[in-house]
C-alpha cells in the first residue's frame, strides 16, 4: 500500500500544503518543532481517524482557525482511494472517493499504516489499557465485525455496571441477560485476541529470532480472568468458559457492585519466561520490545490482508544502540513505503538509504529535495 | 406579557421538541409570525386535537382514537401471535409490510440502566397478564437489534418461556446496532420471516 500524495489545510502548523511521496523511503528533515510529527499525524489520521498522540480535534486545527481538512490518495493492488477527513463546526466528516460516509469508523480498513513513535514504550511500560487498545485497533482494522462486537461489549459492560451499582435488589433474570450479551461479544473478542497473540509469538520466534541470529528471548502472554480452554479456535468453548466464570462470580460481582469477569480487565505481558520486561527490562530492551510489537502489527496486516502497510517512523530508532537499530531496519519490510522523520541526517546509520528527502523550514514550508541516495 | 416575552415563550416551547435547537426554533417562530393566521392556527389546533383525541390502546399500547385500537378490535387478526415492539411507531413499520397478521404489544421503551429504565418502567407486567388471559401461542420480540434491545429480548424470553409459549426474535439481515424504524421494508420482512427461537 502506498500513499501517493496528501494535502493539508489548517492542520497543526500547516496552512495549505500538498506533498507527493515516493513509493520507497521518504525522509522528513527538520529542526525541533518544525512540524515533522505533525505531518505523520496527518497521514495517520487518514488511517484511523484519530491522532496517534491522542490529541483532540480542536487541538489539531491550526491555532486561530476553526476547521481542518486532510486529503490523501492511497494506492494498492485493489485500486486507488481518496480519503478525506475534515473537521467542520466541531464535527468530523469523512469522504471516501468523494462520497460521504455515515460513520467515521468506516475509515478503518482503507489506509493501512503502522506508526512507530516515542510513546510506543508505553505499550510495554504503560497501563494495561494501552495494550488492549493496541490489540483492538489491529483487529478492528482488519475485521469490521470485531469493531461491532467491541462496541457491543462496551455498551453491555456500561449497562451492567450501572445496573450493579444502582439496584438495591438484583433481578437474576436481568443480570443473566446482560451477562449473555457480554459473553456474546466478549467471546469473539477473546477468540480474536488469542489468535493475534499467538501470531505475535510465532513472529518473534521465527522472523525476529532469524534477524537477531539467536532465539529471541521474549514472548507475549495474554492475561485474562476468563479461564483458558484447550480449544481456543472454537468460540463456543470460550463462550461456555466465560459463562461459567460469570456464574461462579455472580455473588461477588453483586457484593462489590462491579463487573469483575471479562476481557475489559485483560492485559498483555512481555516476559522472558522468568521476568516481566516492565519491571526488569532496560529502557533499550523495553523500546526494542515495543518496536517488535509494531513490526508484528505490520506483518499481521500482510498475512491477513495481503497488504504491506505504510510505516510511519517518528524518530524513535535513535534510542537503540547501533547494532539493534540495524537489526530493526532489516526486520522492517524492504518493500514497504516509509515516511521517516529525523532532525539530522548524520544520526542515521550507514545502511540507511532514502529515495526522497523533504526539508521543513521554520515557517513550515516543505521543500522537496528530489531523489537522492547517499553513497554507502 | 410584552411582545418580546410572548415570542420568547414560543421559541422556548419549540426548542423543547426533539431535533430542534435554539436557532431552528427562532426560525420557526418568525416564520409563524410572518405567515397568515391560518398556518399558526392550523398547527395549534392540530396539536390540541391530537392530544385530546389520540390515546394509547389499553390492550397493546398502540396510538389510537378509540379504545381498544383498530388492530386489537379487528376479528381477522390472529391473536395467537403477539409481536412485541419498543414504540408505537414500530407498529407502523410492520403494518406497512401488510404481511404480518398477528397483534402487537408496545413496551414503551427498552431496558437501559444508564437511562434509569428497568423492567418495572416498561409494559412487561401487562404483557404477562395478557398472555395468561388469552390464547397466545407465539411471542415475536422485535426490539431494536442493539445491545439494549437484545438484553430486553433475552429478559422477556426468560419470563415467558416457562409459560410454555414459543418465543422468537427477529434478527437476520437487520444491521447490527441499528434501529428498526429505519430498516427498509424488504429487510424488515426478511427479518420477520427469518425469526429464530430464543
Ligand atoms: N494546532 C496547532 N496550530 C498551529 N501550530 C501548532 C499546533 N499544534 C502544534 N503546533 C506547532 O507545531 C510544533 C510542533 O510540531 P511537531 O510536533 O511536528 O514538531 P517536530 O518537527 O516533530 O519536532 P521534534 O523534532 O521536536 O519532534 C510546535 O512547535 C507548535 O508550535
Ligand atoms: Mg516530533
Ligand atoms: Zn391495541
Amino acid at each position: 500500500m502506498f500513499l501517493e500524495s496528501i494535502s493539508l489545510k489548517n492542520f497543526r502548523n500547516y496552512t495549505d500544503v500538498n506533498i507527493s511521496f515516493s513509493h520507497g523511503t521518504n525522509l522528513i528533515l527538520g529542526k525541533n518543532g518544525a512540524g515533522k510529527s505533525n505531518l505523520l499525524e496527518a497521514i495517520y489520521i487518514l488511517s484511523t481517524s484519530k491522532s496517534f498522540r491522542n490529541a483532540a480535534d480542536n487541538k489539531i486545527k491550526r491555532w486561530g482557525t476553526y476547521n481542518y481538512n486532510v486529503k490523501g490518495v492511497f494506492s494498492s493492488e485493489n485500486g486507488e482511494y481518496e480519503i478525506e477527513l475534515s473537521y467542520v463546526k466541531d464535527k468530523k466528516r469523512l469522504l471516501i472517493n468523494g462520497a460521504p460516509e455515515e460513520r467515521i469508523s468506516n475509515i478503518l480498513g482503507f489506509a493501512y499504516c503502522v506508526i512507530f513513535f516515542f510513546d510506543d514504550i508505553l505499550l510495554v511500560a504503560g497501563p494495561p489499557k494501552m495494550r488492549r487498545s493496541f490489540l483492538d485497533l489491529i483487529l478492528s482494522t482488519i475485521d469490521p465485525l470485531y469493531f461491532e462486537y467491541l462496541k457491543n461489549y462496551l455498551s453491555a459492560f456500561k449497562q451492567k455496571s450501572r445496573y450493579l451499582r444502582d439496584s438495591s435488589s438484583i433481578d437474576y433474570n436481568l443480570l443473566k441477560s446482560w451477562n449473555e450479551k457480554l459473553v456474546d461479544s466478549g467471546s469473539y473478542i477473546l477468540h480474536k485476541r488469542y489468535s493475534l497473540v499467538r501470531f505475535i509469538n510465532s513472529y518473534i520466534d521465527k522472523s525476529v529470532s532469524e534477524v537477531f541470529g539467536f532465539r529471541y528471548p521474549f514472548k507475549v502472554v495474554y492475561q485474562t480472568n476468563v479461564p483458558r480452554t484447550n480449544n481456543e479456535d472454537s468460540v463456543e468453548h470460550i463462550q461456555s468458559s466465560f459463562t461459567e466464570e460469570l456464574e461462579k462470580n455472580t455473588d461477588k460481582e453483586i457484593r462489590v457492585s462491579q463487573c469483575i469477569i471479562g476481557p475489559h480487565r485483560d492485559d498483555l505481558v512481555f516476559t522472558d519466561e522468568k521476568h516481566d520486561v516492565r519491571t526488569f527490562g532496560s529502557i533499550g530492551e523495553a523500546r526494542l520490545s515495543s518496536i517488535i510489537l509494531k513490526c508484528a502489527q505490520a506483518e499481521f496486516y500482510h498475512q491477513k490482508k495481503g497488504i504491506i502497510p505504510i510505516l510511519l517512523i517518528d524518530d524513535i530508532l535513535l534510542e537503540l544502540d547501533k547494532k539493534n537499530m540495524e537489526k530493526v531496519l532489516i526486520l522492517i519490510y524492504a518493500e514497504s513505503q516509509k515516511v521517516i522523520t529525523t532532525t539530522e541526517v548524520v544520526k542515521l546509520p550507514e545502511i540507511f538509504l532514502y529515495d526522497q528527502m523533504f526539508n521543513i523550514d521554520e515557517k513550515g514550508n516543505i521543500l522537496c529535495k528530489g531523489i537522492r541516495k547517499p553513497t554507502q | 406579557m410584552n411582545e418580546q416575552s410572548t415570542i420568547q415563550r414560543l421559541i422556548n416551547e419549540l426548542s423543547k421538541l426533539p431535533g430542534i435547537g435554539r436557532k431552528t426554533a427562532e426560525r420557526l417562530a418568525f416564520y409563524l409570525l410572518k405567515e397568515s393566521d391560518n398556518v399558526g392556527r392550523g398547527l395549534a389546533e392540530a396539536i390540541l386535537e391530537v392530544k385530546q383525541k389520540v390515546k394509547f390502546c389499553s390492550v397493546c399500547g398502540n396510538l389510537t382514537e378509540g379504545d381498544p385500537c383498530g388492530i386489537c378490535c379487528d376479528p381477522r387478526r390472529n391473536r395467537k401471535i403477539v409481536c412485541v415492539v419498543e414504540e408505537p411507531k414500530d407498529i407502523w413499520a410492520f403494518e406497512k409490510l401488510r404481511t404480518y397478521n398477528g397483534v402487537y404489544h408496545v413496551l414503551m421503551g427498552v431496558i437501559s440502566p444508564l437511562d434509569g429504565v428497568g423492567p418495572e418502567k416498561l409494559r412487561i407486567k401487562e404483557l404477562l397478564k395478557r398472555i395468561e388471559a388469552s390464547e397466545t401461542e407465539e411471542i415475536i420480540i422485535a426490539t431494536d437489534p442493539n445491545v439494549e434491545g437484545d438484553a430486553t429480548a433475552l429478559y422477556l424470553s426468560k419470563l415467558i418461556k416457562p409459560l410454555d409459549i414459543s418465543v422468537t426474535r427477529i434478527a437476520s439481515g437487520l444491521p447490527v446496532g441499528g434501529d428498526l424504524e429505519y430498516a427498509d421494508s424488504v429487510t424488515l420482512s426478511k427479518a420477520l420471516s427469518g425469526r429464530r427461537p430464543l
